[in-house]
């Protein structure tokens, strides 16, 4: 929830604007590679290679298989041990890489099997399991084309306790707004990314902001906060329900300890995102971590907490 | 071989007043019809002087709205001579575009300085029917508009923080009300408004790119006065009269808006409920003679923009208020004829204030800025041959960044404690000489030394690159922490070629120590000012400028070619991928710095007299920046950077009652940012951007029309009706350009659009009602 949204909120409902489709031709520019690569403890490390497209390029099948880069040499060291990693379609995940890719990427289970035609494809590596606390170095060499990369799993850093209130209007009975406790260690810098799973869906994480910082937080006992729900994005949420969960709900929040730059990866695409298409909000903010290309690699130090709403 | 006596001037002077009500008339024309190369233009109180070699001769008065007066005149020692003049009819609504009150622009020895006529403001079509004169000012060649409907304005490829802009000397930090769609100034108070577009005098200092200095009118010294108008969405009203007669006289203006009320009704369905939100001003001045040659002068202005915002079932509750306070004392005296001294103190103030409500936590945002001034300014007439001016001025500075706090229903409080108020001390000392070295040759010769001084408490951070401050050093109140100075000459040249045509060349220096930075298409009202510090350097600008001026059938018509260069050190943009979010450092710290240049030409076409007068103004010009840390240190176009800019600006009087004007506007498309490519994180769309606002919009253009009725005299009240259409054709201008995208994550089904966001695509009726009585 930022100020500039509401300021932005105010100008138009001030005035009165028009938004019209456009057809404009924009320079092809020059392909980047784009890195989207996690390490967890306890999990494998998963990169997705893909490739910059042209802003109209299509989405079809074709398209999007075509975005994929095959034949990479992707890296992982850690500790002086150094881990080539494979390339693996969709289709031949094992359920271990299967609940890491939902989990990471927010990809329902059921589209990585076997006979579903959706096209993805990680580079990881059985040999290689996450440490809390280690760092991870990333290279990536292909046609000529070197991006490196360096991410940390931090120390877990989970949350107190989860509770609910009631939706301040009494007539809407069947909505909660769900709370976290939080207690921040002393050090500075401490980051999350949280995702929020209901019942059956997958984890998706915040919609507006996935991840927070300790900038001005930082050592605090006994922080309680509104956690806004997850939901899939690409679409326009439902501001009836954002944020909210049903009478009924299990919920499970995925909390994530991040290191800053990938927490800086986050917030600076999220806000470039919430920004898109507003007069008030400079474009072009995403600050990757990756040297040579785009995108990420970053480390989650996760912990999950439950609750059911009752 | 003349007597020696023949080889001297001599000097006239006097005051220009209205007949009726001994109201000073500023910008009369007043020359000598024996030799129509002499002549000059009354000063904002009235004043005039002029000089003349010894003889008889015929004084000829102009002002548009007086009837014409000749005057004997025997010039065979210095003179004193009121002149009066006389109404020329009985409505003071008469119309004129750009009249007598201008100087005569191959007289005058600065260069681009125009003086907006106030009755040109309130009859051009403007948006809403609210008459502006920032509106006005961005009709000029070389000046262009901060876009649709909006008040900002570039000067020269210089940004929107470096305009200085004055109401009665008080700087106006935030000249814009609602988002910058209507000014601080209530055209019903402005007494006299000047846009300087370079070369400013020595006067006037801390910015780089304009000047424009308005004033609050002084009321009428004899009789009780009240004037105001009913508009679409704002009202306004101004009493004016005597407190003592002939000797003191005051003016008060109010205005308030009624957006809230206007529109709320259409908006009652949606999630805000209505809108909110309002701004009201109010503007005062007191004028008192003290004695023939002392006059006080008290002026203020306050106004403030107040709204609120409930979401979410008042989850979310919000309110916010921003605003400019100014109050000015200024004791005019004069020494004698030759001499005199204006001594002012000064208040100028901005605050804003944002405080909202989500959950059980309260956080509040604000910003702001005070200064307190002290000036005294020198004025000194030697001979015929000199005009100088002298003066020292001084400011003390309080900024308040952008800081805020949050409060838990526990009691927690969370805050930006690291960012403090920082405070500052500006000094300059003036002098400039206009001499009039030969009947042709004017030199315009002026030095301006600048001191700036950052004081503590201050804690200068060093940061490692994960931004953890891993150093400081801790500065205590009042010690200084950093010094800057200027020596900032000013020298311009005019030759006169002949009677009616004259060439002109200027060299300006100046120096800017308070910045504002803003990566929106707008400022806005959170937008923090900030002090040249241990962090940032001051901004520094050189223009040259040379021009050729020339009139036609005695002034009827006018024109100007001018050409500027202009180098720009230490502009200051955003890093890149800077985010505006709470932080607990100082926003200094996420500025880089480089150099900007800008160059063009302004042709300037001005019809004075007649039943249709008006102007066109032509820019051609370029603006670039060069980074070391944006855009790979390429130079890249500034986001102002306009190629071609044209205003063509026409009022007809059709007959006494009826009055038609019209404006059409076209500029060179914006420069802006755009994704070349996109990828997926997550599924869903990201972009990849291309070069630094390599890409241009369409061209902006658009045409107002407006129509004034006068209507008939009734006892003492006076009326009229303006009509008018903005955006007449419904011209949908780009307002922003962008690259939407929809779809499933990772679906075959995600779309990507260009869209074109337009404000008022459409033409915008209004109607105002005005009146005098």
């Amino acid at each position: 929830m930022r100020l500039r949204y509401f300021l932005l909120l105010l100008l138009l409902s001030s005035l009165v604007a028009c938004e019209e489709d456009l057809t404009i031709d924009i320079p092809a520019g020059q392909e980047q590679l784009v890195v989207e690569g996690h390490i967890e403890q306890g999990a494998p490390p998963v990169v997705v290679l893909t490739r910059s497209r042209p802003v109209f390029a299509g989405f079809s099948p074709a398209d999007i298989e075509a975005s994929f880069v095959h034949g990479a040499q992707v890296v992982v060291s850690s500790g002086g041990k150094s881990y080539t990693l494979k390339e693996v379609p969709a289709a031949a995940f094992w359920p271990g890489l299967r609940r890491v890719v939902s989990e990471q990427f927010a990809i329902p289970e059921a589209q990585l099997t076997g006979n579903s035609s959706f096209i993805f494809y990680v580079y990881t590596s059985e040999e290689l399991l996450g440490e809390v606390g280690k760092s991870y170095q990333l290279r990536i060499s292909y046609e000529g084309r070197e991006l490196t990369s360096s991410t940390t799993i931090p120390n877990l850093n989970p949350l107190q306790e989860l509770f609910l209130q009631p939706h301040p209007d009494p007539e809407q009975d069947s909505l909660f707004i769900l709370f976290y406790r939080y207690q921040d260690p002393d050090t500075l810098g401490n980051s999350v990314r949280y995702f929020t799973k209901r019942n059956s869906e997958p984890f998706y994480p915040g919609y507006f902001a996935s991840v927070f910082n300790d900038e001005l937080i930082n050592g605090v006992r006994n922080l309680s906060f509104p956690l806004d729900r997850g939901e899939s994005l690409g679409q326009e949420v439902d501001l009836d329900t954002y944020s909210y969960f049903g009478k009924g709900d299990t919920i499970v929040v995925r909390w994530a300890a991040v290191d800053i730059e990938h927490y800086r990866f986050w917030y600076t695409l999220e806000n470039e995102r919430n920004n898109n298409g507003s007069p008030i909000g400079s474009p072009n903010t995403t600050r990757s971590n990756i040297n040579g290309g785009l995108g990420v690699w970053g480390g989650y130090g996760v912990t999950y907490h439950r609750i059911v709403v009752e | 071989m003349l007597p020696a006596w023949a080889q001297d001037s001599f000097v006239l002077r006097g005051r220009v007043l209205d007949a009726n009500t001994a109201e000073p008339l500023a910008g009369a024309s007043i020359s000598l019809k024996e030799r129509p190369s002499i002549g000059t233009v009354s000063e904002p109180d009235g004043r005039y002087s002029l000089s003349a070699p010894p003889g008889s001769y015929t004084l000829l008065i102009r002002y548009i709205g007086y009837q014409n007066q000749e005057t004997q005149l025997q010039l065979f020692r210095n003179e004193t001579l009121d002149l009066r003049l006389t109404p020329a009819t009985y409505s003071t609504r008469e119309v004129e575009v750009i009249g007598t009150r201008l100087k005569p622009i191959t007289q005058t020895a600065t260069m681009g300085e125009l003086d907006i006529p106030m009755k040109s403001v309130k009859t051009l079509p403007v948006l809403f029917g609210e008459t502006d004169i920032m509106k006005t000012v961005q009709l000029m060649p070389g000046i262009q508009s901060g876009g649709e409907g909006n008040t900002g304005f570039y000067v020269r490829g210089g940004g929107a923080d470096q305009n200085l802009i004055q109401l009665d000397q008080a700087v106006v930090y935030n000249p814009g009300h609602l988002l910058n769609f209507f000014s601080v100034f209530n055209s019903d108070a402005i007494g006299s408004a000047t846009m300087i577009k370079g070369n400013m005098p020595a006067r006037y200092g801390g910015r780089l790119s304009s000047v424009l200095d308005v004033e609050l009118r002084e009321g009428s010294a004899d009789s009780l006065q009240a004037e105001g108008g009913i508009g679409l969405i704002a009202s306004r009203l101004t009493v004016q009269g005597p407190l003592v007669k002939d000797k003191a006289a005051f003016i008060f203006s109010a205005r308030r808006t009624y957006v809230d009320v206007v529109f709320g009704p259409f908006l009652r369905n949606t999630e805000q409920g209505g809108v909110p939100f309002y701004f009201y001003d109010f503007n005062g001045k007191v004028s008192y003679t003290l004695s023939p040659k002392d006059k006080l002068y008290l002026s203020g202005y306050y106004g403030k923009d107040v709204g609120s915002l409930t979401l979410s079932s008042g989850r979310f509750v919000a309110d916010f208020q921003w605003g400019n306070a100014a109050a000015t004392a200024r004791w005019n005296h004069r020494f004698s004829d030759r001499h005199s001294v204006d001594v002012s103190g000064i208040l100028s103030d901005y605050a804003f204030d944002f405080t909202w409500d989500f959950g059980d936590i309260t956080t509040g945002v604000e910003t702001g800025i005070r200064d307190y001034t002290v000036k005294t300014d020198f004025a000194y007439t030697p001979s015929a041959q000199h005009q100088i001016e002298y003066g020292l001025q001084y400011t003390h500075h309080t900024l308040r960044p952008r800081t805020g706090s949050a409060e838990t229903a526990e009691g927690d409080v969370f805050s930006t404690d690291r960012v403090l108020s920082k405070t500052a001390h500006q000094a300059a000392l003036y002098l400039s000489d206009d001499w009039n070295v030969t009947d042709r040759l004017l030199l315009s010769l002026g030095i301006r030394g600048s001191y700036f001084a950052q004081t503590g408490p201050f804690t200068l951070y060093e940061f490692d690159q994960n931004q953890r401050a891993i150093d400081s050093v801790a500065y205590a109140d009042g010690a200084r922490v950093k010094t800057f100075q200027t020596l900032e000459p000013r020298f311009s040249a005019r030759y006169t070629l002949s009677a009616n045509s004259s060439v002109k060349a200027s060299y300006t220096r100046s120096a800017q120590y308070l910045h504002l930075v803003s990566n929106a298409y707008t400022t806005l009202p959170l937008d923090v000012w900030v002090p040249s510090s241990a962090i940032v350097e001051p901004q520094r600008a050189t223009q040259y400028a040379v021009g050729y001026f020339r009139s036609f059938s005695q002034n009827m018509y006018e024109g100007s070619l001018e050409f500027y260069y202009k180098t720009m050190e230490n502009q200051l943009e955003y890093r890149e991928g800077f985010v505006a979010g709470p932080s607990n450092r100082d926003l200094e710290y996420e500025f880089v710095r480089g150099n900007g240049e800008s160059y063009g030409a302004e042709l300037f076409l001005r019809k004075n007299y007649g039943d249709l007068q008006g102007w066109l103004g032509y820019t051609l010009s370029r603006t670039d920046r060069t980074f070391p840390d944006i855009n790979q240190g390429r130079t890249f176009p500034a986001r102002f950077d306009r190629r071609h800019d044209v205003s063509l600006v026409a009022t007809y009087t059709y007959n006494p009652r009826w009055t038609f004007g019209g404006s059409f506007v076209y500029g060179t498309g914006q420069a802006t940012t755009m994704p070349e490519r996109r990828y997926l994180i997550e599924g869903t769309v990201n972009y990849q951007y291309g070069d630094r606002n390599s890409f241009r919009m369409e061209p902006f253009h658009r045409l107002d029309l407006s129509a004034t009725l006068e209507g008939k005299a009734r006892q003492r009240l006076q009326s009229s009706w303006t009509f008018a259409i903005y955006n007449v054709y419904g011209r949908r201008n780009p307002f922003l350009y962008f690259i939407d995208s929809e779809g499933t994550p990772y679906g075959t089904d995600t779309k990507v659009q260009a869209k074109k966001v337009s404000l008022i695509p459409f033409p915008l009726p209004s109607v105002t009602w005005n009146f005098k009585w």
